[in-house]
């Protein structure tokens, strides 16, 4: 709990200092994409600190280059480990 | 709207040194060792080969239209809808780049040099500074890469002519005769970094100031860097030999580590990892400057740096998360990587430059046929 | 009949404003009274009855038919000069034959005929003409004007019947005069200083440089200070989008009071949130001659002898007037020892914690042993070693400049022995650290511009902690985020790290280095941008000894 609150005062300073800087844009849409975005990644920083397990989306680029990225792998390792 | 800033063609030329440099002046020895024992330089010689037909295909693509950044070339060039799909795309592998480089530096740190800190204070250091460089903008970043350019420079020829006298060309015999297929096979992965990732200077290309002049000094920029780069991973061949340079994850670290200025000044391995932090930082900020063009442009926002916060923050999650440990890191970088950045950084700009082409010379017709 | 009653209506007016006024203060559009008797009483009780206020009654001409007054402020006017040139030949020497009786109705001070008051021109015209024999005359008929130049030293001449009035230029008030100047001293070169008085400094400049194109506009800026402030350039040389920039910027200045030309510099300058200067001040006239020369623009301030210059570079704070006096290999050395002592002062605390608690196989091996015996009995870790001793070192620093002249033994032997030799005998530091902060002040004394000295030494706290926290790696994040910042900063539009971040090769050859004169074809590019020719002396040759 007490990482939540850390990580809840952290973000508290970050918008209390960033927020400015966006506020000088003077556009709704940029303040409005920018409240989504920061709580959005409050959120993540809040589930991290909670040591909820992320899906990796690394493995899910190996899934998608599987069918070439085995083959080369096997190549690789036949020719340098000769 | 979003890239009003003008930047020299002189910084870009230097930007593109360092962002060539990047990462791989680190781990490009160790890489191109690992599969052609004593040939690796060959691998390097021929990475930077297809470096310079990226620039070119870049280049190219960049003359379809100068005024247009990366993806509002991408829009004009797929039409609205497969283009802004293939951006997102493209920003994610430039979001993924990013996070892959800081757990680099924040991976090289904590076992290399400051060990007892924890690996996410550095990557958020690192992403900070980064992120104060994007928020002053591009002008800002190009001068000082101009000023960080002579040190950089200067202390990885200084690193170079230190360690030269303790090369022995007996470790990079016999030459072309074993280990030949290796030598050319590590040419895909050694061109993956950085030259698949150099698309990202089409993010930046129309804020040159003379977008003619920057076309040399993209190649020039490559150029400098690749050079650097044979000559480090020639260097840390002949000083360390093949086996100890495959094996050790950060040769040119190591490489540092030799030098001896009369037996009074040693382990000064630090300055090179310094020059290194420098080039690694330029490569950080413009794949972060490009990332933030990127989402502006297809949010549709008044200014780059609005989503820089917590785009920053975000990045240090996906870094840390990324990758569990560094064998799997070595894995995926060694075997799958390669694909998804050649992906990205040699199939989407060749379709691009095809596409851009046909419907150029179409555009040319269709204005032709009724004057 | 018309004007006649205008006037009334007028001086109807004017008495209602009076009244309304407290104190019976004049209020700054009214014009002056009729009656002599009259200003003089508004214009002293305005003044509060202050005892420098002189009013001098007198009558003018041969028949002593005029009432004249003459109104001064005792110590801004000069008296001998008011005596012999003013009073003398007021009452005198003049004749007044031709126009007193003629044009001049009364004395009585009723004139509210309009055959006089038409004819009030042509003699007040005939009076400044012909009598009133002094170079600076012009006349005032308000008492705003009236206080502006009374204020500032000159004497106010009334005549009773008019409400105009004379102000003679009669300035004269004790000054420092030209001395050598305090700070950014010099073995070689010129030793004049600029003083207090904002004409004294124009003197200095428009001496040394005789061109007609020395242009200096002033402007009155502060509420209550009204002080002078001249904005001084070569029409031509200078960038004349800077100049516009500094009027521009000088306009928008509201303040009451501008007591040194501090005030300005915090009011005009780019950036405020920045540890580092991006306006040049200096006591100097070369200095502020060699800029003006290429192509800047020198803001002076009445009342100080620091002149300001714009735009201020980063480079220019390293450069001495004395690079130039001096042979071209001397100036270039000693400005790269400059450069060198800057990154001394800035880094040497923040290295030595960063070596010593991070990187300790970088030292070598005997200096590690002699440096871990000295620690040994040192409670403190490194930081905050060094802190307490830079702490202490600021205070000796301040504690030097503003304390009188005759404690100064004393602030020495404490600083010395006490806290230098007592602290690592005691072992409460060690005395590597007396010798890294030592290093460390000597260097900071080098920069020959007192503010950039300051900016290094706040900045340099901030490389302490960081190196404390991450090494050497904070320590160069450190200085990433400290050239970002610099080369995100302008003066007057400038870019501030030129002509490095943007890279200017022509303007290289005074940068870091200082080329011989021959070499130095050309004005700074960026800063001048119009006439960029400088010389073209060709390279001296010596003729062949050979016949």
């Amino acid at each position: 709990m007490i990482k939540v609150i850390g990580v809840l005062v952290a973000s508290a300073v970050v918008y209390k200092l960033d927020y400015p800087t966006v506020k000088k844009s003077k556009s709704n849409r940029d303040k409005f994409v920018y409240w989504i975005f920061f709580l959005f990644v409050v959120g993540i920083m809040i589930l991290y600190v909670l040591e909820v397990p992320f899906p990796n989306p690394t493995e899910w680029i190996k899934q998608v280059y599987k069918p070439v990225g085995e083959p080369y792998k096997q190549l690789v390792e036949r020719i340098v480990n000769q | 709207m979003l890239h009003q800033e003008k930047i020299s063609v002189r910084q870009f030329t230097i930007l593109v040194f360092m962002y060539t440099l990047g990462t791989s002046v680190i781990y490009l020895p160790s890489l191109v060792a690992s599969y052609g024992k004593e040939n690796g330089w060959i691998s390097v010689l021929g990475s930077s080969l297809i470096g310079f037909g990226v620039v070119f295909i870049l280049n190219k693509i960049a003359q379809l239209d100068e005024k247009k950044h990366l993806f509002e070339l991408l829009e004009f060039i797929f039409g609205k809808w497969i283009g802004r799909i293939i951006s997102v795309l493209i920003l994610m592998f430039v979001i993924y780049l990013l996070a892959t480089n800081l757990r680099q530096i924040g991976d090289f740190i904590t076992t290399q040099v400051m060990v007892q800190t924890p690996i996410y204070v550095i990557m958020i250091i690192f992403i900070l500074v980064s992120l104060f460089a994007v928020k002053l903008g591009l002008e800002v970043i190009g001068r000082t890469s101009e000023i960080f350019f002579p040190y950089a420079l200067f202390s990885l020829i200084l690193l170079i002519v230190l360690v030269a006298p303790q090369a022995d060309f007996s470790n990079i015999q016999p030459l072309f005769r074993e280990n030949i297929a290796g030598a050319f096979l590590a040419v895909f992965p050694a061109s993956e970094v950085p030259y698949f990732q150099l698309f990202v200077f089409l993010a930046i290309f129309p804020s040159v100031n003379k977008p003619d002049k920057a076309k040399k000094g993209f190649y020039i920029g490559v150029a400098l860097g690749s050079f650097i780069l044979f000559i480090i991973t020639f260097m840390a061949l002949m000083v360390l030999g093949p086996d100890f340079t495959a094996r050790n994850q950060y040769p040119t670290y190591i490489l540092g580590k030799k030098i001896s200025i009369a037996e009074f000044i040693e382990r000064i391995e630090i300055l090179v990892a310094i020059a290194w932090f420098f080039s690694i930082f330029f490569k950080l900020t413009i794949n972060f400057y490009a990332l933030s063009l990127g989402v502006s442009y297809l949010l549709k926002l008044k200014s780059v740096q609005t989503l820089t916060t917590p785009i920053a923050f975000f990045v240090v999650i996906l870094g840390i998360i990324l990758f569990p440990n560094i064998i799997y890191f070595m894995d995926f970088s060694q075997f799958y990587w390669p694909f998804f950045a050649i992906t990205f950084g040699l199939f989407i700009p060749l379709l691009m430059l095809l596409i851009g082409m046909i419907k150029k010379r179409k555009q040319g017709n269709g204005s032709q046929t009724p004057s | 009949m018309k004007h006649n009653f205008s006037y009334l209506l007028n001086k109807w007016r004017q008495k209602k404003k009076k009244s309304a006024a407290v104190n019976n203060i004049p209020s700054d559009q009214t014009t002056l009274e009729k009656k002599l008797q009259d200003t003089v009483h508004s214009v002293r009780s305005s003044l509060g009855e202050s005892s420098d206020f002189v009013v001098r009654n007198f009558k003018v001409g041969n028949n002593q038919t005029i009432k004249a007054a003459l109104l001064y402020m005792d110590g801004l006017a000069d008296k001998s000069f008011i005596q012999n040139f003013i009073m003398e030949t007021l009452m005198v020497d003049t004749e007044l034959e031709e126009i007193s009786g003629k044009d001049i109705s009364n004395d009585s001070g009723q004139s509210t005929s309009v055959s006089v008051s038409g004819k009030q021109g042509d003699f007040f015209k005939q009076f400044k003409d012909r009598i009133v024999a002094n170079s600076e005359v012009s006349e005032i008929n308000s008492y705003e004007s009236l206080f502006q130049y009374l204020l500032a030293g000159d004497s106010i001449l009334l005549l009773d019947g008019y409400v105009k009035g004379f102000a003679i230029g009669s300035k004269g008030y004790e000054s420092r005069g030209v001395q050598e100047p305090s700070s950014q001293t010099v073995v070689r070169g010129p030793k004049d200083g600029f003083s207090e008085v904002l004409r004294t400094n124009t003197s200095l400049i428009r001496r040394r440089i005789k061109d007609p194109n020395l242009w200096v506009e002033n402007k009155v800026i502060g509420k209550k200070t009204n002080t002078d402030v001249a904005i001084c350039y070569i029409n031509g040389v200078v960038n004349e989008k800077v100049v516009q920039e500094v009027k521009q910027r000088l306009d928008k200045v509201d303040i009451d009071a501008i007591l040194e030309s501090g005030y300005i510099e915090e009011t005009i300058q780019d950036e405020t949130f920045t540890p580092f200067p991006t306006i040049y001040n200096t006591e100097r006239p070369d200095t502020i001659c060699a800029g003006l020369l290429e192509g800047r623009v020198a803001i002076m301030v009445d009342g100080t002898p620091f002149v300001l210059l714009v735009p201020a570079l980063f480079v220019h704070f390293f450069q001495s007037s004395e690079d130039y006096y001096q042979r071209s290999d001397v100036g270039t050395l000693v400005r790269l020892l400059r450069y060198l002592c800057f990154f001394l002062a800035l880094l040497t605390p923040a290295s030595y914690i960063a070596l010593t608690t991070f990187h300790q196989e970088m030292i070598p091996t005997q200096l590690l042993v002699s440096l871990a015996a000295q620690r040994e009995g040192v409670p403190f870790p490194a930081y905050v070693e060094a802190l307490l001793m830079e702490i202490t070192f600021e205070i000796l620093r301040e504690a030097g400049t503003r304390m009188p002249r005759a404690v100064g033994n004393a602030i020495s032997i404490v600083g010395a022995l006490v806290l230098g030799q007592a602290a690592v005998e005691a072992g409460i530091v060690s005395s590597a650290m007396v010798i890294v902060v030592s290093l460390t002040a000597i260097s900071s004394f080098v920069s020959p511009t007192f503010n950039m000295a300051i900016s290094v030494r706040i900045l340099r706290f901030g490389f302490m902690t960081l190196a404390a926290m991450f090494g050497l790696v904070g320590i160069i994040l450190g200085l990433i985020v400290m050239v970002l910042h610099l080369t995100s900063l302008r003066s007057f539009g400038i870019p501030y790290l030129a002509p490095m971040g943007p890279f200017i090769p022509s303007d290289q050859k005074d940068a870091l280095v200082r080329m011989p004169f021959w070499n130095l074809r050309n004005r700074p590019k960026l800063i001048n941008q119009t006439d960029l020719e400088r010389e073209d002396t060709p390279s001296p040759k010596p003729p062949s000894t050979k016949q």
